[in-house]
């Protein structure tokens, strides 16, 4: 704006516009550069830290990956699997989106060759304005890798599009745990770390842990069959393209719950054959279809969980080797399958 | 309401007005502040247009009745007053009336719904005033429709104060100068440092201080600590924060409006504090309900002194009380703080040095009490809130989460110290210096950026 079309008869001396409107422009300069500088210092550490999962997954070169919510990350201990190779990058809160930025974002010469999918159906009911990816912020600096996910981080969001060009936006709460884990590593072998707590933990709404159960549709408490929604039916297609693209196996499995009843799988009926009819043609294993027989040792046994959805260490241990049987059983050796193999 | 867009509606305006001459920028002003309030929902202007018809016919029938205007007052201060009663009393007692009615669609974490249209109690308030002024005749009736409408819609202190009286708001505003160069700077300062109480501190705070409330004592000790003294500072980020950014938008339009909180933190007796939060009310309540009951007092009881002062405390303090809601939780907020302004006034020195001893033990006392009294607001109902008090004081087993600890207390750091330095290092001139204010604009936008709290809500007291 010209200072000179501003007022001046309430300028104080020395104090006018023109300073005015010169100390603005520095300070939004001077902001640029500092976002700048501290992006590109930023970006740095977080290539080493420990905090980036795909500098986690990338430093044991892994075969198989897991993703999937705090449901999958505590119920497959790699070291208890008779597959070697194998890394659990489940998280809390790891939803569809969550999943696919990780597997996207994986570089093009990664080992992966297979993925290990804790199905969440209730994830593809979710719109992104229910807050469906949520929880993608925790690792937000790969959102701008992937451009075709970006959309999942601002929703319709237009002035947060327009924050993500910042570093310290993208950055935002997360930089002091990334330079203090590139400072002091905390590299995980197999991606497992068992539950620290033992009395199940209380309901609190910022809990990712708990948060999943409270926010996605209940599908047992609902009589009618749940439909996918548009966005879920978008990022089902944004990974089915991923899979295909990397040429790898996907194994679909249905997350371990204490004495998971037939009722859930009903009401997401529609929801299950929209995943099975993307992922038509492509290389899958498909692990949800099995009778519940599969995992009955493991499903219907309280001792192993923690709560009603997460397992303890022993649970892990039973769920790991029950799943490396079935994964033998069901998926090696099979390639691409037009009807789900089991 | 997103702030982002708030601040940027609000920058375009400024600059846009600055280029207006006075007439046509008061008009733009009207305008943009019933727009403002329509962008919440399109018939909250509806029912502020028609307090506005109300008040400003009022005023000129209160005027018009001369000496004897009583009962014109009364009338035209029952209609004012009509919709505040009606949504903020009739329809909680009454929530199956709700149906199809405008209200706030907002969201306040831990709150639940809120009935009342947003700023509902702020700008009936200021009618209130203006007409009681009326009536008084400290001032006569405002011919001007647009002037009197403009002062009581102006957005920057439309949907949380501060309450501003006409005598001080109407004719700056419509003859609104334009910002001194100093003054937009001082402005933006305020608002970044609003934006960074609201968006670091009170945001943050909130879901901890939510999830306390919530378990009611059942998070033990910890949590009671968490409900009242994070739920103090939350609501001062909030509401303090909210005031700061409304200061700062109305000196981008050359306009001071009142600075509603003076580092209350620091406040070493309640009746200090009570000279330091939420000032345009108390200020407010003091000359339109304090002292009119105590001349009343004076003139139609025969009571002792004594007697009198509580009576007409008590009353004040029962209506901030309801100005709050018309719950037993805001009822017994007022009263215990009637309560604790006696007990204070009973035993308080008056003359003589006060020992720094004392400075320090009254600072320590009135920060607990106001910590412990503020769960009221707060809390859904009295049992939640003797649940809390009970877990605080048997040391009761339990706790809440803190996510991100150490940016909570960092952020808390921060403000009381840029509230201690505004307290007691006061910087005169800092606007006027370019340099550092562009710096610490700079600084303040880059710790929001960094450490602001994603997932935020509406600021507390747009529910009030």
């Amino acid at each position: 704006m010209p200072s000179q079309n501003l007022p001046s008869q309430n300028s104080e001396g020395p104090a006018n516009w023109r300073h005015f409107w010169l100390a603005l422009i520095v300070a939004l300069i001077s902001l640029v550069v500092i976002d700048r500088t501290f992006g590109w210092v930023m970006d740095q550490l977080y290539e080493k830290s420990s905090k980036n999962p795909i500098a986690q997954i990338e430093r044991t070169k892994p075969e198989w990956l897991v993703v999937g919510s705090s449901v999958a990350k505590y119920a497959v201990d790699p070291s208890f699997m008779d597959i070697k190779q194998v890394y659990n990058a489940g998280r809390n809160g790891q939803g569809i989106y969550y999943a696919t930025l990780i597997l996207k974002a994986l570089p093009e010469n990664t080992s992966v060759k297979r993925v290990i999918w804790f199905v969440d159906p209730g994830d593809l009911v979710m719109t992104l304005k229910d807050g469906g990816a949520e929880n993608i912020r925790a690792v937000s600096p790969l959102v701008t890798r992937v451009p075709s996910l970006r959309k999942a981080f601002t929703g319709d969001d237009v002035l947060k599009s327009i924050a993500l060009y910042s570093h310290l936006y993208r950055y935002r709460e997360l930089a002091p745990g990334i330079a203090a884990r590139w400072l002091r590593p905390h590299w995980q072998e197999t991606g497992y770390s068992p539950p620290a707590f033992v009395d199940p933990p209380k309901p609190q709404s910022n809990d990712p842990i708990t948060e999943d159960a409270e926010k996605k549709p209940k599908a047992s408490s609902r009589k009618t069959v749940l439909q996918p929604s548009t966005d879920g039916q978008d990022i089902l297609r944004i990974l089915a393209d991923e899979i295909k693209k990397r040429d790898w196996q996907l194994v679909l499995v249905t997350g371990p719950v204490l004495n998971d009843d037939r009722t859930t799988k009903e009401a997401f009926r529609d929801i299950y054959a929209l995943l099975r009819k993307t992922m038509r043609g492509l290389s899958v294993c498909d692990l949800t279809t099995l009778p519940a027989s599969g995992f009955a040792n493991v499903i219907g046994q309280s001792d192993y969980f923690f709560d009603g959805a997460h397992m303890n260490g022993p649970g892990a241990k039973a769920m790991s080797r029950q799943l490396s049987v079935l994964l033998r059983q069901h998926c090696l050796g099979a390639v691409t399958s037009e009807k789900p193999t089991h | 309401m997103n702030l982002v867009y708030y601040v940027s509606y609000l920058s375009v305006l400024a600059i846009v007005a600055a280029f207006l001459g006075p007439r046509t920028r008061a008009a733009l002003l009207l305008l943009a502040s019933l727009g403002f309030y329509g962008f919440i929902d399109w018939r909250f202007p509806l029912l502020l247009l028609a307090i506005i018809a109300v008040t400003y016919g009022g005023g000129r029938w209160i005027e018009a009745s001369g000496p004897k205007n009583g009962f014109a007052a009364w009338v035209c201060g029952l209609a004012v007053f009509m919709p505040l009663g009606f949504y903020k009393y009739i329809l909680t007692w009454l929530e199956a009336l709700q149906v199809g009615l405008p209200t706030s669609d907002l969201y306040f974490g831990g709150y639940g719904a809120v009935l009342i249209p947003v700023g509902l109690s702020f700008y009936t308030f200021q009618c209130l005033g203006y007409l009681i002024d009326v009536k008084r005749g400290a001032y006569g009736a405002d011919r001007n429709p647009m002037r009197l409408g403009l002062f009581i819609c102006f957005f920057p202190q439309l949907l949380a104060g501060p309450i501003e009286r006409y005598s001080q708001l109407a004719e700056p505003l419509w003859s609104t100068k334009r910002p001194t160069p100093s003054m937009a700077m001082e402005g933006l300062l305020w608002i970044v440092y609003g934006l960074f109480l609201k968006i670091v501190v009170a945001d943050r705070l909130a879901v901890p201080v939510d999830e306390a409330f919530h378990q009611a004592g059942g998070a033990g000790a910890q949590g009671s600590l968490i409900a009242f003294f994070g739920f103090y500072f939350q609501l001062f980020g909030d509401f303090g924060g909210y005031s700061l950014i409304a200061l700062g938008a109305g000196l981008l339009f050359g306009i001071r409006l009142t600075d509603n909180f003076k580092q209350p933190f620091f406040a070493c007796s309640i009746v200090e504090f009570w000279q330091r939060w939420h000032i345009s009310l108390t200020r407010w309540v003091g000359d339109y309900v304090y002292r009119p009951v105590g001349r009343w007092m004076l003139r139609h009881t025969a009571w002792s002194r004594n007697i009198q002062e509580s009576m007409t405390a008590v009353i004040t303090w029962v209506t901030i009380g309801l100005w709050h809601g018309a719950t037993l939780t805001f009822l017994s907020f007022g009263v215990v703080q009637a309560g604790l302004i006696l007990l204070y006034k009973s035993r308080a020195r008056t003359k003589g040095r006060v020992p720094l001893w004392r400075l320090l033990a009254g600072w320590l006392m009135t920060f607990v009490i106001v910590a412990v009294s503020f769960g009221l607001v707060r809390s859904p109902d009295m049992t939640s809130y003797w649940g809390l008090l009970a877990a605080l004081l048997s040391f009761a087993d339990g706790s809440v989460a803190l996510v991100q600890a150490w940016l909570i207390y960092l952020s808390i750091a921060i403000m009381v110290a840029i509230e201690g330095i505004r307290r007691f290092f006061p910087v005169r001139g800092l606007p006027e210096n370019f340099a550092i204010s562009a710096a610490l604009l700079t600084f303040g936008i880059m710790f929001i950026l960094l450490f602001g709290f994603e997932g935020g809500r509406s600021f507390v007291y747009f529910r009030f």
